[in-house]
């Protein structure tokens, strides 16, 4: 059963500091009423004070300021939208610091505040040119302590494969934990309770094999990236007999329940390295450096459920030659629209999110806003997490989103390569950059 | 917010108990100044231990009144920080310029020795 999703709470006042405390009793009132828990509570409110209070100082008096709460099965947002304006955005980058004695710093100390106090925060230019800022805290859940001991299915017993119920999901995650090293899928999926909700939402599938008592003897879970991408996690298989066998049944599982919508196609980024032949091709390899300063070579696989059409996607002629060789090599239909830099008006600053993904040693870095100094931003990103001992560091980009082909120059001069397309994993295809270590 | 003084000798103590906003830090740095410019008041003592939520507002406030305090020789001690309210100072760094104790008692032993 898929859960309803609230109401969103929608709120329009002028861009004055005279608001605030209305702005606050909203977000504060708003996501209790939505189901938030204190402390989560206090989390987006503290983002959205900031956010809210900084946009005062430099809006004119008059511009209206829109806020939207909303709660998701697993999260609740803030949004706020603006008319088009000049915002620096510099102190949103994880890389920003408070100098106490400068002024000028301590004036970009609460969007700082914010862009850590909360899970998520996107910046986005709306189709009117406005702006949108939308912060994103999750819902907590419990971590179990330890992990119960669970029967598997005997040898020889019959298995079916299921829709997973909760309980069984409940079940798959502990077994998950325990016959899978943490790297080998996303983080939620450890958090029991969290994975029932994603399922529950709609947003999230899974499939698990199970024996004639019930007993789990692995799983698949799959998410719908966007009306034309899915993304695969798995198959994993807990039974140490027909291995094969049953990573084929999950995945000929999964494939008919998609195969059933109109989804263009099915990506894999987290396998457990047993993929049967004839599913998936491969997209390309991501190198892990989390194990080894060489590095291990990890897989992204791609099956194609419907007839592809093709789309254009943006691109810079740094990396034109691997996009035509990828297109070439997966049958991809493309029209690769070269961007240049026309010395359009930009932004002093840039603006990088990051997404830490701890088990994997691995940050996903997006753009998020541009800026004349993208070389230097991503130079000092990637000076700090090497610091923090984060040996994977991933740039994902849309080529579907003209501006972001202007990210590749700066990419390419701060040793950052394309790695793998993943087929309209965005507004079109993504295309994954990795930062390889200048050789000394 | 609730804001709660008190002034003993060289040390003064606000308690500040609730939220503090953008909204209440106008009227907390109105009573920080004044107990700053305080004749023979060496001490700022900020027990925190019933504030459930700080904004960049209120930690400014709290940087002028170290600011001030550190013109005349003197010093501003917080004490009994929630863990949330904690990692606002440290996720903007105000943690490191402030000494910070657990319990109000050992703030004040440091005043006097």
């Amino acid at each position: 059963m898929t859960l309803p999703k609230p109401s969103p709470i929608d709120l329009t006042v002028p861009g004055q500091r005279e608001f605030l405390p209305l702005v606050l009793c909203v977000v504060e009132n708003g996501t209790r009423a939505l189901g938030g828990e204190e402390q989560d509570i206090l989390k987006l409110l503290l983002a959205a004070e900031e956010i809210f209070h900084h946009l005062c100082g430099i809006l004119p008096p008059e511009t209206p300021v829109h806020l939207r709460c909303a709660s998701g099965v697993t999260s609740f947002s803030v949004e706020m939208k603006i008319p088009k304006a000049d915002v620096d955005l510099r102190a949103f980058n994880i890389t920003a610091t408070v100098t106490p004695e400068s002024e000028a710093s301590l004036e970009e100390m609460g969007l700082m505040i914010a862009a850590r106090s909360v899970d998520f925060l996107h910046v986005e230019r709306s189709d009117d040119g406005g702006m949108v800022f939308r912060i994103i805290k999750e819902r907590h859940y419990p971590k179990p302590d330890t992990v119960p001991e669970l029967k598997l299915p005997e040898e020889g017993e019959p298995l079916k494969v299921k829709e997973a119920a909760p309980q069984a999901l409940k079940e798959f995650s502990y077994l998950l934990q325990k016959h899978y090293a943490a790297e080998r899928f996303p983080e939620a999926f450890g958090y029991p309770g969290k994975l029932v909700d994603m399922v529950k939402s709609g947003a999230y599938g899974a499939l698990t094999i199970e024996g004639a008592r019930g007993a789990i003897g692995g799983g698949v879970v799959w998410r719908i990236l966007n009306p034309r991408m899915v993304e695969c996690f798995g198959p994993y298989v807990f039974v140490d007999y027909d291995r094969e066998r049953f990573i084929r049944m999950l995945l000929d599982g999964v494939i008919g329940k998609i195969a059933r919508t109109s989804v263009l196609g099915l990506i894999n980024r987290y396998n457990p390295g047993e993929m049967p032949a004839g599913y998936f091709e491969e997209l390309g390899t991501v190198r892990d450096y989390s194990q080894s300063p060489e590095g291990v070579e990890s897989p992204y696989f791609y099956r194609l459920l419907e007839e592809d059409l093709g789309t254009k996607v943006w691109v810079s002629s740094e990396i034109e030659p691997f996009l035509a060789e990828t297109y070439r090599r997966l049958v991809l239909p493309r029209e690769m629209r070269v961007v240049h830099d026309a010395g359009e008006h930009r932004p002093a600053h840039s603006v990088i999110s990051a997404e830490f993904e701890p088990p994997q040693k691995r940050v996903r870095l997006r753009p998020l806003w541009l800026g004349k100094d993208m070389a230097s931003n991503l130079s000092r990103h990637v000076a700090a997490f090497r610091r923090e001992g984060i040996a994977n560091i991933l740039f994902e980009l849309d080529v579907g989103i003209s501006e972001h082909a202007l990210w590749i120059p700066a990419l390419t001069e701060q040793h950052f390569s394309p790695r793998v397309v993943l087929p309209y994993a965005g507004k079109g295809d993504l295309v994954i950059f990795q930062y390889d270590v200048p050789a000394a | 917010m609730e804001i709660d003084l008190e002034e003993k000798g060289a040390v003064g103590l606000i308690r500040l108990a609730g939220k503090l906003t953008a909204v209440e830090a106008p009227e907390l740095e109105r009573e920080v100044r004044r107990l700053a410019e305080t004749d023979g008041l060496s001490y700022l003592l900020i027990d925190l231990k019933e504030l459930e939520y700080i904004s960049s507002a209120g930690l400014r406030v709290l940087l002028l009144g170290a600011k001030m305090m550190d013109t005349k020789g003197g010093q501003v001690f917080l004490c009994a920080l929630r863990d949330n309210v904690r990692e606002v100072f440290d996720i903007s760094g105000f943690t490191s310029l402030f000494r910070m104790y657990d319990t109000e008692e050992e703030a004040r032993a440091s005043c006097v020795s």
